[in-house]
């Protein structure tokens, strides 16, 4: 009888492990995974002084634009900025527009049909973003316009620098959860010269686990 | 929150299966020596993977091994199985995603040997065990799919985002801890449960033409990140010498 009780208790316990592992095992195929890993590479741009390269500059008004988008980038001393994907010409080139104190004060208007005048001349206002105007012409012919949305701006002119970086891209699939990446390996950076005095490759590799600076641009009469 | 319910439960199995386990080499008492060195051989079928797929539409499977048995002692066992992946749905970036598809299918092999510790009654040809070993695992050529996973351009392209695809195989290659019981149930119908702690020892990232794959899923490992701990329930038949 005994015997009968403690096999009846040990096929009971027997019984009990199996329905727990495979409840557990059921319960653990019903959770999804979240994507943990950050995914944004951009290249990080630093400006410094040229006289003392120690010292990071902070320019009064600068904007970036990369050459062919109409997407205008507001920075102080740094900023990150995406490089482009264009598999057949791996090189991106940006617009660096900056004033500083020696800029000439210049008077705009903006007339009824909401173009700018400037030295006589008529732009079309592309666009007005936070009571700011922006406003990019053909690249020959560039200028940036900052000012409160009234009839009459007084602001300085800025100075206009080229800055092209080559590259290569690499695209890495992550995870099923995180899905694609780009990461980068800069090649080469080149400016004409205005108001950089040079430029230096200071980490060559843009991936997500960098958060150095990539590019460090030297800015005369900082 | 997946990390701490999966563990907790895992953990809960380990400590189980460890009791059961040191349970029986507590009371097991050898009764006599080996009568013969090959008793017969085992051929064991999963079935909790098929039964989870009827839970699960994305994930398929199914395995079976033989395990010899050699003087009630040692089972060299050698195991094959397909696994299939969908892993499609389990897309979290922020970035959306329009029909995109990564899906992994292919076939796998183990290799390895089983040491029973629970008490060997030599007088029968079949009798329960319970048994710790070591698994090697591999997945060779495996196959994956990746179909229309967003990449971000949109500053350089105005909001018209890029979408990457690409297929071809690879392989994943593992080292298992395993530990199980086994029990007759009607004749030299037998039913078993296996606990598995996994190892990946590599899965071949592909790289060409400047793209880089990482795999989330091999057949047979399961998931690179949370596939650690793995389970069969099998049933089997015994083959008498």
């Amino acid at each position: 009888m005994n015997r009968l009780s403690g096999n009846t208790k040990k096929n009971r316990i027997y019984r009990m492990t199996f329905a727990i592992l495979f409840m557990c095992f059921l319960f653990q195929n019903c959770v999804n995974d979240h994507c943990n890993e950050p995914l944004y590479t951009p290249i990080n741009i630093a400006f410094y002084s040229e006289t003392d390269t120690a010292k990071q500059a902070i320019p009064i008004g600068l904007t970036f634009q990369g050459v062919g988008t109409d997407s205008i980038i507001n920075a102080s001393g740094q900023f990150a900025v995406n490089l482009s994907l264009d598999a057949l010409n791996d090189e991106c080139l940006y617009a660096v527009a900056l004033t500083h104190a020696e800029s000439p004060l210049e008077l705009f208007v903006l007339n009824s049909e909401n173009k700018l005048i400037a030295n006589g001349k008529e732009y079309p206002v592309k666009r007005i973003l936070n009571n700011v105007i922006y406003e990019f012409g053909d690249f020959e012919d560039q200028l940036t316009f900052v000012g409160n949305v009234d009839s009459i701006y007084v602001f300085r002119k800025p100075t206009f620098d080229t800055l092209k970086i080559s590259y290569e891209r690499a695209l890495e699939f992550v995870s099923a959860e995180c899905g694609c990446m780009n990461t980068y390996t800069i090649k080469q950076a080149r400016f004409i010269h205005n108001k950089i005095a040079n430029v230096m490759i200071h980490t060559q590799q843009i991936n997500n686990q960098s958060y150095e600076k990539h590019i460090q641009l030297y800015l005369e009469n900082y | 929150m997946r990390s701490i319910f999966s563990y907790t439960w895992r953990t809960i199995s380990f400590l189980l299966l460890l009791g059961m386990v040191s349970t029986a080499e507590a009371k097991g008492k050898n009764e006599g020596s080996p009568e013969k060195t090959f008793y017969g051989m085992y051929v064991d079928i999963d079935i909790l993977h098929p039964i989870l797929h009827l839970f699960n539409s994305n994930r398929m499977g199914v395995n079976a091994d033989i395990q010899i048995d050699l003087w009630h002692k040692l089972y060299p066992t050698i195991l094959v199985g397909y696994d299939w992946f969908d892993a499609s749905s389990e897309y979290s970036y922020p970035i959306p995603a329009t029909n995109n598809q990564y899906k992994i299918n292919g076939t796998y092999f183990k290799i390895g040997a089983l040491y029973n510790i629970w008490k060997k009654n030599y007088e029968k040809q079949n009798s329960p065990i319970a048994y710790l070993g070591i698994n090697y695992g591999i997945s060779p050529g495996f196959n994956y799919t990746i179909e229309n996973y967003p990449i971000n351009n949109s500053y350089w392209d105005n909001g018209n985002d890029r979408s990457f695809s690409a297929d071809g195989h690879t392989t994943a290659q593992w080292g298992e801890i395993v530990g199980g019981v086994k029990t007759p149930i009607v004749k030299n119908f037998c039913l078993g449960f296996e606990v598995m702690f996994k190892t990946l020892l590599h899965i071949k990232d592909q790289n060409s033409d400047n793209n880089i794959i990482h795999q989330s899923y091999a057949p047979g490992f399961g998931d690179k990140e949370a596939g650690k701990w793995g389970f069969r329930y099998t049933i089997s038949y015994f083959f008498h010498l």
